[in-house]
């Protein structure tokens, strides 16, 4: 399917056909499709089954929608087999999960990420008295890729990095990860967080072993999200949690576990939120990846140009869709709550990011992100916006 | 885009944000140092000095941050400084319960100036952080120096 035009994509967004705001938060969260809200709504206005337990006709069905969405999770990252997809809360929640289950090695990660792609392997370095090595920037935002060649000279255990950074925009050249981390006998894990919303992945052709992302970054519900686990690496993992639906067999002090993304996926899920999650993707997928990341690195290309073009605005990202930035005279929050007055929606601070902004050499910034249904117009806007703040000269 | 026409407490808000974000800050160095204070989502940082005598609290800051972390600031200042170290701990708590929206009654000893601004982010939980910054550390001073408060009032 080809890009439907703008207009077709913004009538998705109920929320849109409200004036008066402009949403450049979406790195934050995203704006929810009318589909999912729909898919949502009607899971639980009708008789709202639950899954893998139950056999009446409500529950068969709910088991089935849930079975069908994680093949379309499989088909949206790009490995075709549904084993290794375990439902999550989220980015964080996945992560967590992964780390907790991990059980050796050295680690290796960078300042490059989200604290949530951080603190869960300082948890597991602690745990397993492993080592973890974080490496540097390069000078466009990105991850050093020759510093992380040089960490990776050494055997490693785990190498987790972000797909595409929160704060610089910059993309992970996966491959080569992946071929770093292999020869050192590591798995590669990315953080897709950023990545889910620019329409399906290719994760394993991109040699990646894990990887987790959340639903409400995809225009999806918020409580839902995936990790995936290459399924043959699923059954290296420690398992973390018990309960019902995970155990084909109880007695009064042992079980007997099941195999594959079951073994994580004690009680009762998101059903709601792991369906409008597909819907999500389902919209996403007939959209295509080739085509969203074309518009928003257009855009994002004309949003940095544009702020570029004003004296007093310093840029820390690097394109694609999200804008990281310092105005003179303006603390990010203040700018964002002049923003937020004017109408637009953006992010300040340290972006979960702490070890970044370090390396960055700034305390807080200001970010707008943007979206399939962001506009050109939307941008100019924000130019605007910005360039009425520089000439107000702070907060006074 | 544009907002829309703020109403008059929202008017007198923020001419009394602006008038306190003028208020010069600056570190008294005679007094006893405390700890500095990190913003946790934001990057601020702030420092708060503070002594008491017979003559009641002396309160100095200084830091980097936005303009309701320094509003904050000054306004703990404004509110605190002579006043008796106990009676200021109950405003403190008073100041906090009220910006967390979890008493609209009156603080004794707080004045209506500060009880606008603090109410007004009772249902601003994010930048409320900003504002009671300096209010948070004038806490963690009370808890850490007991002796300041325990006996008086």
């Amino acid at each position: 399917m080809s890009f439907p035009g703008i207009g077709a994509v913004r009538a998705g967004f109920p929320c849109l056909a409200t004036p008066g705001r402009i949403w450049l938060d979406s790195a934050a969260t995203s704006l929810k499709l009318k589909t999912v809200i729909e898919t949502v709504s009607g899971y639980y206005s009708g008789w709202c089954g639950t899954v893998g337990r139950s056999s009446h006709a409500a529950a068969e069905e709910a088991s089935h929608a849930v079975q069908e969405v994680r093949r379309v999770m499989a088909r949206y990252l790009g490995v075709e087999d549904p084993a290794g997809i375990i439902f999550v809360p989220g980015t964080t929640g996945g992560i967590n999960l992964l780390a907790r289950a991990w059980n050796s090695g050295r680690i290796v990660t960078s300042r490059l990420e989200h604290h949530s792609n951080l603190l869960p392997w300082h948890d597991a370095a602690r745990r397993n008295a492993a080592e973890i090595e974080s490496v540097g920037l390069d000078s466009r935002g990105g991850i050093d890729m020759e510093a992380l060649e040089r960490a990776l000279r050494r055997p490693a255990g785990l190498v987790a990095l972000s797909m595409r950074s929160n704060v610089t925009g910059a993309v992970l050249d996966c491959r080569r990860a992946a071929d770093l981390a292999h020869r050192a006998g590591a798995v590669l894990f990315v953080d897709a967080a950023q990545e889910a919303a620019r329409g399906p992945m290719n994760l394993l052709n991109d040699g990646v072993d894990a990887a987790s992302f959340s639903s409400h970054k995809m225009h999806g519900p918020t409580g839902s999200g995936v990790l995936w686990v290459r399924p043959d690496l699923l059954e290296r993992l420690d398992r973390v949690e018990s309960g019902g639906g995970m155990a084909l067999q109880v007695d009064d002090d042992e079980m007997v576990v099941r195999i594959g993304h079951a073994r994580f996926e004690a009680g009762t899920p998101h059903i709601a939120g792991i369906l409008g999650m597909g819907s999500a993707a389902r919209w996403l997928m007939a959209i295509g990846r080739e085509t969203i990341t074309e518009y928003e690195d257009g855009l994002g290309a004309y949003l940095h140009q544009e702020l570029a073009r004003l004296d007093g605005v310093r840029i820390f990202s690097c394109g694609g869709g999200i804008l990281s930035c310092t105005i003179t005279g303006w603390h990010p929050h203040d700018a964002a709550d002049q923003l937020d007055q004017r109408g637009f929606a953006v992010r300040a601070g340290t972006l979960c990011a702490q070890p970044c902004l370090r390396a960055l050499g700034v305390d807080s910034l200001l970010r707008a992100s943007l979206a399939i249904h962001s506009t050109c117009e939307e941008c100019q806007a924000f130019a605007d916006a910005v360039r009425d703040l520089i000439l107000q000269g702070g907060f006074r | 885009m544009n907002p829309d026409s703020p109403t008059g407490d929202e008017v007198r808000l923020r001419e009394v944000l602006q008038r306190l974000v003028r208020t010069a800050s600056g570190l008294d160095q005679t007094l006893s140092l405390d700890k500095a204070h990190p913003g946790t989502s934001c990057g601020d940082r702030l420092q708060i000095r503070c002594d008491a005598d017979r003559n009641g609290l002396a309160i100095a800051w200084n830091g980097e941050g936005c303009s309701l972390m320094q509003a904050g600031a000054a306004l703990l200042v404004e509110v605190l400084s002579g006043k008796e170290p106990h009676a200021a701990r109950l405003i403190v708590d008073g100041a906090l319960a009220m910006a967390s929206g979890e008493t609209a009654s009156p603080v004794e000893g707080l004045g209506d100036e500060p009880a606008l601004v603090l109410g007004a982010f009772s249902t601003r939980p994010n930048r409320r952080e900003c504002l009671l910054f300096a209010w948070r550390a004038m806490r963690d001073w009370f808890d850490s120096n007991p002796e300041e408060t325990s006996g008086a009032g």
